[in-house]
Order: C-alpha cells, then structure tokens, then sequence
C-alpha cells in the first residue's frame, strides 16, 4: 500500500507541478514592458553576423539600460512570427531580409510601415536602398540594413596555374573554360537544382535587356514573346553548350557548387557575400571577385554581378509600436556610424555601399567587394525584387531544366512562361 | 540444431550475407553523420565516406554553445519526460479498464480510441494553435505537455489493452478475494504483468515526444528559454551558410540521450518483442 501512495503522490505531483508551471506561462514579448525589447532575426548563432549583432545588442543595453530578448529563427521565421503574431506574442522588432512572404507584411499588417520615422528619428539612409523597401503603395516596409553582392568567384592561383587569363568577354570564358577542362579543372560551379541556379540563368537573361525590360520580365514572364528576353536564354545555352558549367550542373545545389570551387575543382563560381566570411583560407587569398563576362552586343559594358539592398532591415511589429521610444532608440542606435563600422568589421554588407569606409573592413574578401568590385562590374537587376512571390519557388524547378543538356531555347522559355501563367 | 537446418547450408550463408548487408546499411548513414560531425564543410560534400580529409573537432563545442543545447536538452527533457508520465498515467487506467470490459460500450470506447490514428497532426495544427492561445499556454513547454500525450494515447492505449487482456482472470479473482480493489488489482498484478508492453509504449513515446520539431517550434516557440534541442538544431545551419559539420555535430548531441533511454529498457522491450513472438 506504501508503493501505491508513494506512485499516486507522484502522479498527483506532477500534475500540479504542470498546472503551475503552465498558470505561469512563459512570456515572449507580450508585456508591454519600455524597458525589454524582442528582436526576432534569422541572424542566427550558426552565422557569421550574430557575432557583431549580439556584442551590438549587448553595447545598447549598457547605455540604455534597456534589455533586449533575442529570438533566433530559422528558415521558417515567417511561419513562427505570424503565428505568433496571431497570439499578439510576437516580438517587438525583427531583423530579417526582403523575399517571399515578407514583401506583403505590410499590406497584411502583419508590421507596421516605418517612412514617417525616417526622418523623424534622423536616419541617414541611401535613397537607392529605401527604394528597394518600399512597397507599390509607397509604405516603406523596413528600416534597410544589410546587403549583400553576388559576384563571381576566380581562382587567379588555378588560372595562372594552366596559363590561362581571367576571362572578360563570353567568348573568352568559353575559351578559357576549355582550356581548363582539357587540365582536369571545372569550369563555372552553379547549383543548378535550386535558387542558386536561377539566380544566374536570369542574371545571363539580362545580358541584352534594359534594367526596366528586365524588371518587366521578372514581374510578368512572358519570355518566349520578347526577342531581347531569347537572345539571353540562347547565350545560355550557348554557354551549357560549350561545357562553361561543371559536369552535372543541373543535379547540384549552391553548396555542392560551392563545395567544388572551395576544393579548387572548380575554378569560377557566382557566390554571395554570405560565404566571405567563411570561405576556405586556402581560396581566400587566390580569389579575384569579378563578374560574369560581357557578351557581345550586350546591354552592359562590363562583367556583371547582382548587389542588393535587401539582406536584412529592421521591421516594426505592431507590439513593437506600442513601445515605439524604445525602438526608436534602438533603431537610431543600430544606425550610428561606430555600430554600422563594428557591424563592417564583423563582416556584415551594409544595405548601400555608397560612402562605406572600407578601413574597418577585416574580412579580405568583403574588403576586394568593398573597394575593387564595384570598379569592375556593372551591376545587373536583382530579380528577387519583382518575381511574384508565388513564382518563385515553381521557378528554380523550371529554371533547373535550363542547365540540362538537349533542352533548347525554346523549350526554357516555355517552360518559364507556364510557371507564369499558372501563378495568375 | 533441426536437421532441415543442417541441411540449410548455402541457404544459410545468403541469409547470413543477407543480414550482413542489412546490418551495414543500417550502419551507413550513422557513419556518416559521426564523420561528418568532425568535418569541415567543404569536405563533408566534397568527400563525404573519407574520414581523414578536412577534420574539424570544434564543430561539438560550436554546435554546443550556437544552439544553447544545454537549455535545450533540459527543456526537451523536461517535455518529454512529463509527456510520458502523463502518457502513461492516462493510458495505463483506460487500458485496465477496457481490457476487463465485456460490454458493447467497451468495444465502441476502444474503436473510438483508435480513429485517433486517423487524425493526422498537421490537420489539427491551427485548432491546437487557437487553444493554446486561448488557455494562454501559447509559447510554453506545458501546452506540449498537455498535447503529445493526445497523439499518443491511441497506439498506447490499444497495445496496452491488448496486453492486459492476457492477464489469466483467475489471478484477478484471487486478489479481490484477498480485498484487493481495483486501484490495487492494477498496481499488483496487471501492471507487472505488462511491463515489458508498458516498457515497449514508454520508449516509442519517448522516441516520438524526444523527435517532436514542428509543434515544438510553433507552439513553444524561439525563445531559448523554452526552446527545444530539435528546434534549435536547425538554426546551427542556414540555407545560404551552411554548416553540415556543425549540425551534424548538434544531432550526434541530440541524439545520445535516446542512445542511453535505449541502453537502459533494450532487455525489456527485446523480451516484450520476443515473449509476443513465442505466443504468436
């Protein structure tokens, strides 16, 4: 009978340890407290940014004495904050970037449009950038942050190697690729299965349209119809033709890619901003950023490459806007020149790079992007920007039949148009 | 050893080939995820079966404090050990109960428990989410407490009465005479009785509530003080900054408190394998 006792108290225990534990809950950014704020970010520990971000955080506390909760999420960050969100629990502020769902949070209300605090709070923020984060009824969706480029990598050391020069023109990256294909080494590295791959088809897309026609195309499709839109996607086949990509790039993700030029098994490939930091050493100093090759009659005079304002800003929740002087201090805070330097160095891309001073740059391949890049590309249009965020996603699947062998011009604009179509 | 057996020969050496080959492809992919857990990444894709190439033995320690995996094994433990009890405390009485029933309404309680496998989780996401926020659980470790048990009452509850339901009633019979009630009867006779199946449900739940990701990260939310290990894992690794060496490294962590809940009940729930297999 004592066992049986000792198993009903322990039972009966446990239950009321549940009971008392969920009366007092655990609170995430409920209270309406002035003195803690939730910053919610994909900026995660796994990352190379929460380093400065954190120690930013933790310099803001110390002044102002306002603590400052920080939720990571990751890939699935707008599933957590709008559910949450629906629980009126979501947190204060985010830091996230500007894609898919969250280019409606304004229009869904699930945040609050910030251009009235710009120049309230005195910001001083390139115009290119706040462009970028506006929406079409003009609400300013963020505070913009973080940026990034999306240059394309070369290993001078494997060139020099095989005696072959970095290529400036179509025609003489098909020649060196060549060259470099017959010494065992790949050519352009690209994950063409996923968003990486897409990326760069559009960006060869652009090589003979304006940047407004390229604008258009991204929103609306309608490739097949649009000379200019066909002469790309021949250069593209073209360049899968001749053998530009590595053997098997249409089976590859942006990692794999990644993986076969960090190895030095490849000697090009287009990789963002988000990989100086943690790129190999051995890659590092032998690496020359640069763009893709000018073609012949096209559009831009240099070699191209993607820049962007849209990596991460600073959005206002609607819990957020009940404690707004508290936000408002840690947004004019984020914006102070030491802050953005400290973020710099930590290897952060700020949002425009107009004006960045590249002294306090450490990172040796942020520091190229910063001071030589810009000299020798010309940067194309971002499509993220203005693919509908419903094509997106359908868009890598048909984008990746572009970089199989046998499907021709034809057949990749149609299939590209379809995803249009079925996303009207 | 059967004549038939003996017999057997080359029949035998390709079950036993058999066996080798399934005992390896079990092992792959835990080969894998140990080297890989002590590997850069570049190395990881590049060379994924060599083990020397590329080794990077920080990866634990990264993955450790990135993933502030120590809170989140104890808030994972704590989830999945209160699911359990709780689990248990509901199931065991219901088994007992339905097991002893002879009754129609007997049958239909225990046909209702088991339409609970035709409930998938995902369709009663938005409801769950709408009362926890309604109870003002949402963003606790309690609500998952209250909700993983509800998932796992039908499989538990139909074993556990399948069980007791080879409890021989004579013993039943003998302990009321001694004035043993019911509470008792369960306590002293059917729950020993079935501990190897009692066994076998603790450490499917376990297994279940310890792997549980989505609701933990909708309902118990970010916040790291909440926060499980699985739903911190995914942050050691980004779609753009990938870093398979450092999650594989979190998974290993992860996955060595289920190595040890196995270690500790294999005898029991091999033996409730094996005693089902010998009366079948």
């Amino acid at each position: 009978m004592q066992r049986l006792a000792r198993w009903s108290v322990g039972v009966a225990g446990l239950l009321a340890l549940t009971l008392t534990a969920a009366c007092g809950g655990s609170d995430t950014g409920q209270a309406v407290d002035a003195n803690e704020l939730t910053v919610q970010t994909n900026w995660t520990s796994g990352g190379q940014e929460s380093v400065p971000l954190k120690a930013a955080l933790e310099a803001f506390t110390a002044e102002t004495g306002i603590k400052v909760k920080l939720l990571e999420s990751g890939d699935d960050l707008n599933q957590v904050y709008e559910t949450a969100l629906l629980a009126k629990k979501e947190a204060d502020v985010l830091l996230v970037g500007l894609l898919e769902k969250q280019l409606d949070w304004v229009k869904n209300g699930a945040v609050v449009p910030v251009e009235q605090y710009v120049d309230q709070w005195g910001l001083t923020i390139p115009a290119t950038a706040l462009a970028d984060w506006k929406d079409a009824d003009g609400h300013l969706r963020a505070f913009p942050y973080a940026g990034f480029t999306w240059p394309w990598w070369y290993n001078k050391a494997l060139f020099d190697k095989h005696g072959v020069p970095l290529p400036q023109t179509v025609d003489e990256l098909i020649a060196a690729v060549q060259k470099l294909s017959a010494k065992g080494v790949g050519g352009v590295a690209i994950g063409g299965n996923d968003w990486s791959g897409q990326k760069i088809f559009l960006q060869i897309l652009e090589s003979y349209l304006t940047p407004d026609a390229a604008k258009e195309i991204f929103a609306k499709g309608g490739l097949c119809a649009n000379p200019q839109a066909m002469k790309g996607v021949d250069l593209f086949v073209k360049l899968r033709d001749a053998g530009v990509f590595v053997k098997g790039a249409e089976g590859l993700t942006a990692d794999q890619a990644t993986a076969l030029y960090m190895s030095g098994k490849a000697a090009i490939a287009p990789i963002g901003s988000w990989s100086y930091p943690t790129a190999d050493q051995a890659v590092v100093g032998t690496t020359t950023l640069g763009g893709f090759p000018v073609p012949d009659g096209g559009t831009y005079a240099k070699p191209t490459a993607y820049t962007g304002s849209t990596s991460a800003g600073w959005w206002v929740s609607p819990n957020g806007q009940q404690k707004l002087s508290s936000v408002e201090k840690l947004i004019k805070f984020m914006y102070r020149t030491d802050v953005l330097n400290s973020m710099l160095k930590g290897g952060v891309v700020p949002a425009a790079m107009d004006g960045v001073d590249s002294s306090a740059v450490t990172v040796p391949l942020l520091k190229q992007s910063v001071d030589a890049l810009p000299k020798a590309v010309d940067f194309t249009v971002m499509p993220d920007l203005y693919v509908p965020a419903d094509v997106g996603n359908p868009m890598y699947r048909a984008t990746s039949i572009a970089y199989t062998a046998g499907n021709d011009a034809q057949k990749i604009c149609t299939t590209i148009d379809a995803v249009y179509q079925a996303a009207k | 050893m059967s004549r038939a057996m003996r017999g057997a020969g080359p029949l035998r050496l390709v079950a036993h080939l058999g066996v080798w080959v399934y005992v390896l492809l079990l092992l792959v992919p835990l080969y894998y995820l140990a080297i890989s857990s002590v590997k850069s990444n570049t190395a990881i894709l590049d060379s994924p079966f060599n083990p020397f190439r590329g080794l990077q033995f920080d990866n634990f320690a990264r993955a450790w404090e990135g993933g502030s995996l120590g809170r989140g094994l104890i808030n994972q433990a704590y989830i999945t050990v209160a699911a359990n009890i709780l689990t248990l405390a509901l199931a065991v009485p219901a088994a007992f109960a339905l097991a002893r029933t002879r009754g129609r309404v007997g049958r239909i309680i225990e046909r209702i428990f088991a339409l609970g496998f035709l409930v998938p989780g995902f369709a009663a996401l938005v409801p769950t989410v709408l009362l926890a926020i309604r109870l003002d659980l949402f963003h606790t470790r309690e609500f998952l407490i209250l909700l993983l048990p509800a998932s796992a009452l039908p499989l538990s509850v139909v074993l556990l009465t399948q069980a007791m339901r080879t409890v021989p009633a004579e013993l039943e019979e003998s302990a009321i005479i001694d004035g043993a009630g019911p509470l008792r009867v369960l306590v002293s006779v059917y729950a020993p009785l079935t501990l190897p199946t009692l066994t076998v449900v603790l450490i499917l739940n376990f297994l279940s509530f310890w792997n549980e990701y989505f609701f933990a990260l909708v309902i118990a939310g970010p916040d790291p003080a909440v926060r499980t290990a699985q739903v911190a894992l995914p942050l050691l690794s980004m779609a753009n900054a990938a870093q398979y060496g450092v999650l594989a490294a979190g998974i290993v962590i992860t996955l060595v408190p289920v190595y040890l809940v196995y270690v500790l009940f294999a005898d029991k729930m091999e033996g409730a394998v094996f005693s089902g297999a010998l009366k079948g």
